[in-house]
């Protein structure tokens, strides 16, 4: 039984999403693909998926089997696909040609003091990931926003009911129409049904040993936008453009450690709600969108890949939570605006505009329920 | 009007120190930072939110759309960490061990540690539930998988529907949020220190109650026994109470 489980759990948090995520990286330059891109990229998908077929569900009156298995069937379709594309554009050849230039730098370590010195920066900020994941684990955080969401999540896996029960009390209810779209508890039910474990230890304890390093992952990536500089010695091996980036992802631990400052801040939400839908709107998401930001802000063009993860990135904001859509689409049109100014671009804008129809889209939904 | 936000900005900053390292880290880059892609996003962007969160009509709008009380997730949208940790990078460019102990150190100051305080303690099991709510609700719950009427003390109530949904409660965690403004005769019945045991019995039987779970200092003006109820277990200074006289309808 928790063989089965254990193999389920790597399947639809590891397997899965990254099979996805061939999908949109297969637009973007060989020579850009790595594991983390791929990775990062095929969480946004399988999120917004998840967000996509759930809604007619809940609306519908429907069941969370019935969800459950639309859901299997459709995100296994989607990994085959990935795999599928990934054989046909060859990119397992462009990752192992990218990663040949990361075994260089492993050599360069055991000679170059300061390259020695940054590999003790890496192991302390991912000792410092570790440090975050074992507290996750070991202890636990009341919060009272548990009695409502991780009860969804409870009852949607129990029994099958979809919002049209009270969580406090367990008494029948017609459709909660401020939760109905942001269906981020269903997924924890999902996960808690695939793998037969009970959604409350899915929530508690394993998932935050999955959010945890994913929105991390959208820090390095993002880390690795901002300190990537232009160098003119053609010899020089890409890990010395990123010597500044263990530092930088040391800063980033530190700050969410130590942001506990009040309830409200992201870095309190990350460490001590990270399984509710609000904490992965504060940090998960809004990371990921300032990382696709930065993408297109270096010469202004928003390319397909962008546009696809941009689009799904949105549509897990309204997974997360309902006004995940407008502080989304808030930082998108703040972003898109000076960059279109600055680019002399109008085709950035409207591009980006696109990226925002599910914002529209679910903003509309809400406000006719 | 000011009032408002500067409540939720009050509430939001803590001691105000971290706030005011991203202040000094906005004022960096904008003095700094000549990328203006990165400029935009790390500075301008950031800026016209701030302001935009200021301005009173802003606020009015978005009361009006959306809870008020959630007006303090627009500074969500500042990316407040990289900032901080690109301006420190970027105040100190090439001197890596000036900017990690520098930088360190003002966080250390200026933040507030997660893992201490009333919020946390260490997990009793894998549910990351008081271990005395999984003790008592497997007293209470059926085995053949039906549903169960019980209720809880206040200390309680958040965790029990977290470990099974098949446990129904009269009501629940809206009754300890004052702020929600609900009341109910139940509730108030088990405030009680000294439990009106009639009043007690015929509200939870008009519940179908099957279980009335009650601290061992409870006192009693007349024995539950006299209303039908037996003390099946003692778990954790809780007695559990079964009302032999109710089934719960499935």
């Amino acid at each position: 039984m928790m063989v089965f489980s254990i193999l389920g759990l790597i399947l639809w948090l590891v397997i899965v999403p990254f099979a996805i995520g061939f999908l949109p990286v297969k637009f973007i330059e060989r020579k850009r693909i790595t594991c983390g891109n791929i990775f990062a990229a095929g969480y946004l998908v399988m999120l917004a998926v998840f967000q996509l077929i759930a809604v007619p569900f809940v609306l519908a009156g429907r069941n969370m089997y019935e969800l459950t298995i639309c859901t299997v069937v459709v995100l296994t379709l989607l990994a085959i696909s990935g795999i599928w594309c990934s054989r046909k554009n060859k990119i397992g050849m462009s990752l192992r040609e990218n990663y040949r230039e990361t075994g260089k730098c492993l050599s360069a370590w055991r000679s170059d003091k300061k390259e020695l010195e940054t590999m003790i920066y890496w192991v302390i900020a991912l000792g410092l990931i570790a440090f975050q994941m074992y507290h996750a684990i070991a202890y636990a955080s009341f919060d009272g926003d548990d009695a409502y969401y991780v009860v969804q999540s409870v009852s949607a896996a129990e029994s099958g009911d979809l919002y049209r029960t009270l969580p406090y009390t367990g008494f029948a209810t017609a459709l909660d129409t401020r939760h109905a779209l942001a269906l981020f508890p269903l997924w924890i039910a999902f996960l808690a049904q695939t793998s037969g474990l009970h959604a409350t230890i899915m929530a508690h304890t394993l998932l935050p040993l999955v959010l945890i390093p994913l929105t991390y992952l959208y820090f390095y990536l993002i880390g690795r936008k901002l300190l990537e500089k232009e160098s003119d010695h053609a010899s020089e091996t890409p890990h010395k453009l990123l010597d500044n980036l263990p530092v930088f992802m040391i800063l980033i631990s530190l700050l969410q450690i130590f942001g506990n400052v009040s309830l409200y801040t992201n870095a309190t939400f990350f460490l001590t709600r990270t399984w509710q839908g609000k904490s992965v709107l504060a940090n998960l998401v809004m990371i990921s969108v300032s990382w696709l930001l930065l993408c297109v802000a270096k010469d202004g063009k928003v390319d397909k890949s962008v546009m696809i993860l941009l689009f799904c990135t949105n549509m897990t904001a309204a997974l997360a939570t309902t006004m995940g859509v407008f502080l989304t689409a808030v930082l998108i049109a703040g972003v898109g605006f000076f960059l279109s100014i600055y680019h002399r671009s109008f085709q950035l804008l409207w591009r980006l505009g696109l990226c925002c129809i599910p914002c529209v889209v679910y903003a509309l939904l809400y406000v006719m329920l | 009007m000011f009032a408002f936000v500067t409540g939720v900005i009050q509430n939001y900053k803590g001691s105000g120190l971290l706030l005011l390292l991203y202040l000094g880290a906005l004022a960096l880059l904008f003095l700094k930072e000549k990328n203006w892609p990165k400029r935009i996003l790390l500075v301008s962007v950031p800026v016209c939110i701030l302001i935009v969160f200021m301005i009173p009509l802003f606020q009015i709008a978005f009361n009006h759309f959306l809870d008020p009380e959630t007006y303090y997730r627009m500074l969500w949208i500042l990316p407040m960490s990289v900032t901080i940790a690109y301006a420190g990078i970027r105040l100190l460019e090439g001197h890596r061990r000036m900017v990690l102990i520098i930088m360190t150190v003002m966080i250390v100051l200026s933040g507030k540690y997660v893992y201490t305080g009333d919020y946390m303690a260490e997990a009793e099991n894998a549910y990351h539930i008081p271990q005395t709510v999984v003790d008592v609700c497997d007293v209470i719950l059926p085995e053949d998988g039906s549903q169960v009427c019980a209720v809880f003390p206040d200390d309680l109530i958040h965790y029990v529907r977290q470990y099974s949904s098949r446990i129904i409660m009269p009501y629940g965690r809206e009754m300890l949020v004052h702020r929600w403004d609900y009341d109910d005769p139940f509730y108030r019945l088990m405030q009680q220190e000294n439990m009106e045991t009639g009043e007690l019995s015929v509200t939870a039987k008009g519940y179908n109650c099957n279980y009335i779970i009650l601290s061992t200092e409870k006192t009693f003006q007349q024995p539950m026994e006299d209303y039908g109820y037996e003390i099946v277990a003692t778990i954790d200074g809780y007695n559990i109470y079964k009302d032999t006289t109710v089934t719960w309808p499935n």
